[in-house]
This record gives structure tokens, sequence and C-alpha cells, in this order.
């Protein structure tokens, strides 16, 4: 198209109008919110105290909740439970000060926080115990399911609750503690609500060291409870931050605008490391995995078959693909974090020998045919085919295992093939129907006595994972259930380690880190050492303590 | 052309196709395996506490036949209940209307700018097909397109939002929401990178239609009859060419917009943008049925609108088609 | 005097496998008042003639020559000057009425369109305008036919919207390609008929391949074959008379004269024979038809040929 330079001119002079209006849109824009001085990083915080922590969070939906009634997992450090967890497997205080446990482990008596209040200013005392019980229950909300084993609880005065259980139960303290657990919620609040399935709580009224401030817009603010009871935060608050892609945290963090990222890959703490203002710390032992047997499938039922693929299991090779794994020495309790309660006398029964592996294998009739394929007693060829659930999907955990599993297990003529479920309950079928899957699970699960009933058969759970069910081993769990004596339960967990070791319904492989990022010039106080993996925690957050 | 008893029947079979959707989405979601309460007690406990899933099968009419729960769906439907979320317990109507309306933010301008850019720019490349303006354009698309757009959205947070800091990382608002209120300049500095990115994605896409249409309409024999009108190019090209050009556009471009409702989960993974993209992935994942079924069903609306839409539309800008007795 | 003046004027299309020539050095002479017909079969070239005369060629064609329009050479012309000639001075009937209309404009706009790009006539003033065309040429109902579309006409009426819009700026000369073809011998005769009324004081280029539009509307015909012209001279005479041994094959190959179609097929252009191009098909050709390529040469006192056997 030939245009006359007058024309030219003249489209110029429109387009570049144009331009120049969307620029100036945007500078007003930008001007509106107080871009001028986004490049100074720290500045943009100005508004919120500069003492309150930012931390990111993956998923709008854990910042989105109804109630702590409905689900487990609101906010950290609003509600509070009787006990809570420690690191060392046994339990801290939290609304309860102190308990006592009757000798067969039935009656649990906790001696509640006398100044505890709640955050509308109403005391809190032992009717508000009893009332989330009976709450849950009459209410068939789902948490109810935490608290099956109580029968009654009795308040004898404010502050003293009795919890009456319907039998023994000596890790009734871990069942009320671990996730989800069972938060308390204020009786003056819940009793006026009578659709609790579809009420959704606004104030968040709890007795925790943080109190709910709002909900808006991408964040959640929390602040420091000023009336609260025991140790109080040194940080004025806590705002959780949206941020959905784990590149964003790290790059938020690098700018200033969050204080932490938790679960970081080992190559992004390694590229933070040098990064001004930016600590890196580990917590260690944080995720385990295995190699587990359904006994219930051939071939997994012949105990020989197990004790050969125990041999076969290179654990060191893959903890070294793990970055932050280490081979796990001992059986299913981290001996780390389970201490005590893991048996010293290790029969070391995993040893990583494929000779050995095969030897077992021949001497109890498995033979090879031409082509070196294994063949099983029943003479037809060994395939294994390993399901896989999303646990241990994400960081490739499962992967990283399975290539190292393929490579020795084809030395022994086995072929191993992997199918991938998305779905639990469609894992869970897959699972019941294959010999061999694998496991991952935060280490919390592994770190007391009570950990080692998930091999066994009780009246309260017909089966296992495993499918595993020794009458021995499942009396010594009924012994652990009902006694509260810490000896015997210590030594009956020694026997049932040395069983599981003999009979090998799982092989445990390795345990895994997590990689915590921090801005230090902000707070310091994050690193409390073993056990405390999750940055919300509320041991953590209040051990904080503001930089300037 | 339209007349108003074509219309009315138009209508009723966009009722009957809706009826239609219902009862699909309705059977395909209860018969998807797995079920939400099996996922939430099984991410939450290393058991699974039977008695807690039967007594939520009970609560929520799970346990009873498919087709007692289908007539009781359809009936709170009609009656506009559109049911409670199962992870959150909120009514779903709600819920999805305030994702939708974050979705919307970026969405709706990102969509209508994507069409609009994507039509001019198409049709003036189309117009000089073979040129080298055309030609540069031509080849810079291809090698946008060629490139995955997670690529693009990563890079353009580096650039823009990290290194340069000219825009936000992401989020819906600054922290100051917390202490000022909502701002809706705020919210529109922080829309603004996510609505390029995605206005440019649209962009093109409509191109390469928008493009090819106009290199089929130069061809025409009427736009040689309108430069032997003594027409100058732009009028030929903007009266002639664009309106024929359009109509291959018409379905595509009605269905983007109505495409508006699933959102774009990967744009609002990349800027921390939680809108009905990532609640309806969330809710598949969750398998949260009544939220799915709210989303489809808010889907099925918006298309079917979108066909009627796109019809409508056709008729006006193609005299040829005529809706109704023909 | 003369309105439009070809000379030397030569068509090549540049295509991948270099250039192909359309046209060759043609020379005619269209005076005010004429009404020349360009005849000729399919594929020779007449409808790219009018074509570049009106500068409306594809990009990739290479035109050659000159062709003067009161005293200006319109090759040379540039585009905003052609804007000023094409539907003002020079208008166009183009051939297939079905697909030469823009199928989303109403034909009232369509013919509007001419008259508001090239006079003041604006508004209610135009709307008369067009109401009046339409009228002059016996559209009925004008009112209600200016807001149809295309498709809602039969081929005749299409044609006479086609010759409403080319009359609508009164220009000087028409060029009408095959304005009649594709239409019934009925509603032919009619459009035939207009045509001869409304061109009767104008300056007609009238394209066709139809020897009966040609004799029935021309005062001049001139016969192309292969992208030359082979003769040139008055209608009647020509018909009467024809020199050339391509006319008389075109004359006996039409229908009123029983039929007898030319063997052989025409050159596929940029693929003609040595010599004269028409002799691989011609019935008298002698041994020197294929060595020597014959000019245009003046016979008589008004007439043309491309022939050896008139040297």
């Amino acid at each position: 198209m030939e245009e006359s330079s007058g024309q030219k001119r003249k489209r110029i002079i429109v387009y570049g109008g144009l331009c120049l209006i969307v620029i100036i849109a945007l500078c007003i824009a930008a001007w509106g919110s107080g871009i001028g001085n986004a490049a100074e990083g720290d500045s943009k915080n100005k508004e919120i105290s500069a003492d309150e922590v930012i931390i990111p969070a993956s998923s709008s939906s854990s910042i989105t909740y109804t109630s702590n009634m409905q689900k487990g997992g609101v906010p950290p450090g609003i509600y509070q439970g009787l006990v809570i967890k420690d690191l060392n497997g046994t339990f801290d205080p939290a609304l309860a000060e102190s308990w006592d446990v009757s000798a067969d482990a039935k009656t649990w008596t906790f001696h509640l926080a006398k100044d505890a209040l709640w955050s509308d200013g109403v005391p809190f005392t032992c009717a508000d115990v009893k009332f989330t019980n009976d709450y849950l229950k009459s209410n068939n909300l789902t948490l109810a399911f935490v608290l099956n084993d109580v029968q009654s609880i009795e308040c004898p005065d404010d502050s003293t609750a009795v919890i009456t259980l319907k039998t023994s139960y000596s890790g009734f303290l871990d069942q009320i503690s671990r996730q989800p657990g069972i938060t308390i919620s204020p009786q003056h609040i819940w009793q006026n609500i009578t659709d609790p399935q579809h009420y959704e709580d606004e104030k968040f009224i709890g007795t925790g060291p943080f109190v709910f401030d709002q909900n808006t817009a991408g964040y959640a603010r929390l602040l420091k409870n000023d009336a609260y009871y025991g140790k109080k935060a040194q940080i004025s608050g806590v705002v959780l931050k949206v941020i959905t892609n784990p590149d964003s945290q790290v790059l938020a963090l690098k700018n200033g605008e969050v204080d932490v990222v938790s679960d970081i890959s080992p190559a992004v703490a390694k590229s933070l490391d040098g990064e001004k203002n930016i600590a890196v710390y580990t917590v260690k032992d944080t995720g385990a995995y295995e190699v587990a047997f359904n006994l219930a499938q051939y071939p997994a039922n012949i105990t020989a078959f197990r004790r050969a693929i125990s041999h076969a299991v290179d654990r060191d090779t893959i903890s070294s693909l793990f970055g932050t794994g280490r081979p796990t020495e001992t059986t299913f309790l981290i001996p780390s974090l389970a201490g005590k309660y893991v048996n010293p006398e290790d029969v070391g029964m995993y040893t990583y020998n494929l000779t050995e592996a095969r030897e077992i294998l021949k001497n109890s009739g498995f033979t090879w045919d031409g082509k070196g394929l294994l063949l099983g007693p029943d003479g037809n060829v060994v395939t294994l085919t390993i399901p896989l659930g999303t646990k241990g999907q994400a960081s490739g955990g499962n992967q990283k295992i399975v290539s190292v599993l393929k490579n020795d297990w084809e030395k022994l003529g086995i072929t191993l093939s992997t199918v991938s479920y998305d779905d639990q309950k469609q894992y869970k079928k897959a699972i019941n129907a294959n010999a061999v899957f694998l496991d991952s699970f935060p280490v919390t699960l592994h770190d007391d006595a009570d950990a080692l009933t998930n091999f066994a058969v009780t009246p309260l759970q017909d089966t296992n994972y495993y499918n595993y069910n020794n009458p021995e081993y499942n009396a010594l769990v009924a012994g652990i259930r009902n006694t509260a004596d810490q000896t015997k339960i210590m030594s009956m967990a020694y026997q049932m380690q040395d069983i599981l070791a003999k009979d090998i319904p799982t092989v445990p492989v390795c345990t895994s880190d997590t990689i915590v990022a921090y801005r230090s010039d902000r707070f310091t106080g994050w690193d409390l050492g073993q056990g405390y993996y999750s940055v919300t925690d509320p041991r953590v957050l209040t051990n904080l303590i503001p930089v300037k | 052309m339209i007349d108003g008893h074509y219309l009315l029947r138009r209508i009723g079979y966009s009722g009957a196709a809706f009826v239609i959707c219902v009862t699909l989405t309705f059977f395909i979601l209860h018969l998807m395996p797995g079920d939400y309460i099996t996922n939430y007690l099984l991410s939450i406990s290393n058991y699974l506490p039977q008695e807690a899933v039967d007594q939520f099968y009970q609560q929520y009419g799970l346990d009873r036949p498919l087709w007692e729960q289908y007539v009781i769906y359809v009936c709170n439907i009609l009656q506009g209940h559109w049911g409670y979320s199962y992870q959150y317990g909120l009514p779903v109507f709600p819920m999805i209307m305030q994702k939708l309306t974050w979705s919307l933010v970026i969405l709706l301008p990102a969509v209508l700018l994507g069409i609009a850019i994507g039509i001019v720019l198409g049709a003036w490349s189309g117009w000089k097909s073979g040129g080298k303006k055309d030609l540069a354009l031509f080849n810079f698309m291809i090698v946008f397109r060629a490139i995955p757009e997670f690529w693009w959205a990563i890079m353009a947070v580096w650039v823009f939002a990290f290194s340069l800091q000219w825009f936000p990382l992401g989020g819906f608002t600054s922290i100051s929401v917390l202490s000022s209120g909502l701002n809706p300049w705020d919210v529109l500095y922080h829309a603004i990178l996510p609505i390029c990115l995605l206005t440019s994605f649209i962009v093109a896409g409509n191109y390469y239609v928008m493009r090819n249409s106009m290199i089929a309409v130069i061809g025409e024999d009427y736009i040689t009859t309108a430069r032997a009108k003594g027409l100058d190019e732009r009028a030929v090209l903007w009266r002639h060419a664009l309106k024929n050009a359009l109509l291959p556009m018409v379905t595509m471009t009605t269905f983007q917009v109505a495409g508006i409702i699933m959102g774009s989960v990967f744009i609002e993974t990349v800027f921390s943008w939680p809108g009905i993209g990532l609640l309806t992935t969330d809710a598949l994942r969750m398998r949260d049925l009544p939220i799915l079924e709210g989303i489809f069903l808010l889907d099925a609306l918006m298309t079917i609108g979108a066909m009627l839409a796109a019809d409508i539309l056709a008729s006006h800008l193609d005299p040829r088609i005529r809706m109704g007795d023909q | 005097m003369s309105l439009l003046e070809i000379a030397g004027l030569s068509v090549q299309f540049e295509g991948r496998d270099g250039t192909v020539p359309v046209l060759d050095n043609i020379d005619l002479e269209i005076n005010s008042g004429d009404r020349v017909a360009l005849i000729g079969e399919s594929g020779c070239g007449k409808t790219v003639f009018g074509m570049s005369v009106m500068r409306l060629l594809p990009s990739n064609a290479r035109v050659t020559g000159s062709a003067r329009y009161a005293g200006r050479d319109l090759l040379l012309a540039d585009e905003r000057e052609m804007q000023q000639v094409r539907g003002k001075k020079i208008a166009m009937i183009s051939q297939n009425s079905a697909s030469v209309l823009n199928p989303v404009l109403t034909i009232g706009d369509q013919i509007a369109e001419s008259l508001t790009i090239h006079t003041s006539c604006r508004g209610k003033d135009l709307h008369r305008e067009v109401i009046a065309l339409l009228t002059s040429l016996g559209i009925e109902r004008p009112e209600e036919n200016m807001q149809k579309y295309p498709h809602q006409f039969s081929g005749g009426m299409r044609e006479r919207i086609l010759i409403a819009m080319a009359l609508a700026c009164n220009p000087d000369l028409i060029i009408a390609d095959e304005p009649t073809s594709g239409l019934d011998a009925l509603v032919k005769a009619q459009i035939l008929e207009l045509l001869r009324t409304v061109m009767q004081d104008r300056t007609l280029l009238l394209i066709t391949h139809d020897l009966g539009t040609a004799s029935a509307l021309a005062s001049h015909t001139a016969v192309m074959y292969a992208g030359e012209i082979v003769e040139y001279g008055p209608t009647q005479e020509l018909f009467t008379y024809p020199l050339h041994p391509y006319t008389q094959g075109l004359i006996a190959a039409s229908p009123s004269a029983g039929f007898h179609p030319i063997p052989g097929v025409s050159p596929a252009p940029g693929q003609v024979p040595p010599g004269c191009w028409f002799c691989p098909r011609c019935t008298c050709a002698t041994d020197r038809c294929s060595t020597g390529h014959p000019s245009l040469k003046k016979t008589g006192t008004n007439r043309q040929v491309r022939c050896l056997r008139y040297d």
C-alpha cells in the first residue's frame, strides 16, 4: 500500500498517541499501588508491622478453611490440643499441663492450664474438652473418628479432665496429637451452632499463642496472643501468603517478600548458598521410604522370597540418589527419632548382597530358565508390578527407588514394572492386588512403639497394608496397648522388632531430610532441630526473634 | 437474520442440551473412581477409619442408589440449591462466584484484548501476506508458539518481576491489603503481567486463524470489485475483507469467551492467582463432587449460551445464514 | 478523439519457474463513443487485459508498454491517482456476478460506495441517487431491494446491480468482462438489450468469448489469440468478412453457425510455437507460417490482421 507522507505522519501520531495513553494508564496504576519504591525490597512490607513473619502457603486451600470442627490443619497456633507431640517421641504440654495414666492405660487424667483463655476472653475449662468430644460425636462430624476410643470425659473440676477409654490404649496421646489430631473448641461458641457441617467460622476463637486476624485476597494473618498463658510469641504476627509456584516462593524469598521457604530441593539450597541475608538449615529424617510386601500375594507370601529381596535392595545407592537421604540403619522406627524404642541389638538383616539373595532363592525352590529369568516354585516366570500412589511421587522419590530396584532385580531374573495411580482408592486396591509396593510417610508415624501396630491385626484393625498376621506379634501389640509402663512397652517393642526382622513384611529403605531457607536479616530462631520440620509449628513460631 | 419462533425453538433445544449436560456431568462425576472421604482421610491419617467413611456416605446420601441421588440432585438444581462443598462445607455457588470473580479480573481483559488484537494483527498480516512485515510477524508467532507457554510465563516473572521489579511476583494484591484494605489499582497492577501474558497467548492462537481466513478472503472476486470502485486499500481491508474474514472467527472467539469459566490453571499457578482453574483442579483431585458439578453446570450454561450467541452473531455478520424457516 | 490509447502493452507473470508471458505487445485505441469488443477463447488473456488497464493485477504481474488515458499513462500513475481513475473515470463490470458482489454488504451500500468515494453526494441525495440508478436499470421496488444482500437476487438481477455500480459515477469508459456469462438465454437477451440501451452514448470495452454479445453491442471488435491481437475491424465487417483463419474458425464454432470447433487447443502461455502462433491449428497453414511470426498489418481502410496471407 502506497501512502503519502502526510497520511503516514497522521498514522504515527495516532499510534503514538495510543501508546502514550497505555503508558500513562500503567503509570497511574503503578503510582496508585505505590511501586515507586518497589525496588527497595523490604519497604513493600512497610504498612504491616516489621516483626510479622511472612510465610508462603502453596495452595489457597491451606488458608481457606471453615472451622477446626470440620477439618484438621487449621492455621498454626490458633487452636491447641491437650498435648503436643515432642521431638523425642514424647509429649509436650499444651492445654494440659500434666497428665496421669492408669496402669491399664484406660483412664487418662489431664491437669489443665489454669489461666488459659479463649481469645474472646472467656476462660478455658474442662467443660470445653468434654464439649468437643460430645459435640463431634453427636453431630457425626468426620473428625470424631480420632476420638473413637474415648468412652467418656468427666470434669471433676474446671481444670481437670478425666478421659475414660473403651479399651486400654497406651498410644492415646499419640492418637490425639498427631495429624489430624484433636484441638479443643470453645463451647460458648459452638453450643449455639446447629449445623456445624455448613458453618463458616469467621472468628476462629482459640487458645493458642496466635489469634486470627483476617483472611483476605490471598493472605491470612494471625496476630500474637498477648493474653496467652504459655510462652508468648516474640513476633507480632504471622502472615500466610499464597504463592502457588515453588520457584516463585524462592524468588519471593530472595526479594524479601517472604521470610522463609520450606521443602526446597538440594539444588535450590545450593543455589541459595552465599546469597546475602539468606540462611539454610536442614531438618534431618523428616521422611522415610520402604519397599513393602503384600503377604497375601504370591510370591511375597513366601518368607524366603521376602528375605532374598531384603538383600537385593541397595539402600546406599538409593539414599545417595535422594541428595539429602541416608539409609535407615535399622528397622521400622527411625533411630534418631524413636530413640530408646529402637532395639539396640539390631540383627542387621538387610545388607545388600545379591549373591546371598540368589542363594536364598535357589535354596527355596526358585530356579532360572535358559534366558536367566527367575522361575517360581510353581514353575512360572516371576514378574512384579509395583503400584505407585501420589505419595512420594511429587519429589520423584518413588522413581529413584524403582530405578535402582529394576537394575538389581533384573540381575536376579525378575522383571519389574510400575503402574501409577492418582486416586487413593484405586491405589489401595492395586496394593491389595500386587506383591510389592512402595510407601513413603512422614517420620512422625515411626517414632514410637505405637507405630509398630501398623503391622498388627487387632480388634480395631482387622487387616493392615501388608496383610501381615502373626499371632505372636499381635499379642505383643495388644500388650503394648494395654499398659502404660514404659519399661514393659520398650521390652515388648524390642521383641516385635525381632519378629519383624525375621518375617520381613517390609524393607525400610532410607530417610530423607527437609531443607528450609530463611531470611537471616529478619528473624532468627527457626532451627529448633530434628523433629520440628514444619515452619508453621507453633513452637517454631513462638521461638522466632526479630533481628532488629 | 433471525425470527422469533425460531429463537424460541432454539432456546428450547438449548434447554434440552442443558439437561443432557447436567445428566452426563452427574453420572460421569459419580462413576469416576475414588471419592472425597477416602482421599481426605488417607491424606491426614495412615489408616482408613471405615466408620468415618460410612458416616460420610450416609450424611451426603452417597449410599443411596445412583438414580435416587440423581433425582435428588436434579430437584435441588431446579430449586437453585447447588449443594455444599465436601472440603469446605460451604455453599458451592458463592464459592465458585468468588473464585470466578478473581479469575475474571485476568481472563476477561485478556480474552477480549486477545481476540481484538489477534483479529487486527491476523487481518493485517493476512492482508500483507507474503510481504516482509507479514513474514516477520508470522515467523515471530511461530517461534512464540513453539516455546511452551509455561516457559514464557516463568521467564516473564523472572525478567519483569524479579530482575527488573517492574511488576510483583504474583498474588492478587500487595501485603498492604491487610492494613489498608483492597485497593483496585493495586489489584490491577498485580494483574497486568498475567493479563499481558495470557493476552499474547490468545493473540497468537487467533492470529493464525485470522491470517488464514484473510488470505482466503483477499483472493475473492469481490475484493477486486471493491478495488475497481476506487476504494483505497484500508477501506478495502476494513470494509470489505474484514467482515468476511471474521466469519470463521465467530465460533472460535465466542467459545473462547465461554471458556473463561474454566479459568487458566497455569496462569493461576505461575502468578499465585488462585481462581476458578485451581479450584477445579483441586476439586478434581479431592473428588469434591458438588464443586465440580457446580463448575460444570456453569460451564454448560456458558457453552450453550455461547453457541446461541455464536449463531446470532454469525447471522448478523453473514446475511446468507438465515436462522429459521430454511 | 482517442480516449484510451494502448500501445505495446505486454504482461508477464513472475512465477516460481520464471516468468510467463500472458499478453504480448497489444496496441488498441478506443475513441470516445466507441464500443470495442475484445473476443477470444478462454485463457487468451482478455480478462488480464482489462485488469492491466485498471492496474488491478496481482503484484507478481510485470506490465510494460503504455495505456494513455486522457493523455496520462495509467501504467505510470501511482496508487492514489489510480484510485481516482477507478470507478470514477473507468468502471468495470466484472464477470461472474455470484462472487464479485460482497456477500455481507447490502447492494444499496455497495452501489452507494462508489458515489461516496468519488462524489460529494451524501445522505438523502445519495439514497435518491441509488434509487434512481436501480430504477433506471429496471430493478423493481428499489427502496426494498437496496436493503437486500446479493444472495437474495437472481443472476440477471445481480448483473443489473453490477451495471448500476459501474454506471454510478458516470464514468468515461466502462470495461465489461463477460457481462452475460452464466445467464440463461431469455435473461441474457434482456441484459443485452439493457446494455445496448445504457451504453448507447457511452464508451465501452467489452470482453467476451461470445460472438453474439460482441455483435450485439460492439462497434469495433478485436480478436485475441494466445495473448496477442490477431484481427481488428468494425464489428459488422469483421463478422461478415473475417480475414484471419482464427476469426473464421471462431465464427464457424459459434452455435448459430453449426458449432464446428477449431481443432487442437490454444498454446499454454509461454509455450507458443515459432512462427505464427495459430499455425498448428490453422487449416490454411503453409511452410512459411511455421517460421516467420507475422505482424499486425493494416489491410483495406479500417481493418488490421496478423496473417502472412495478407502480406
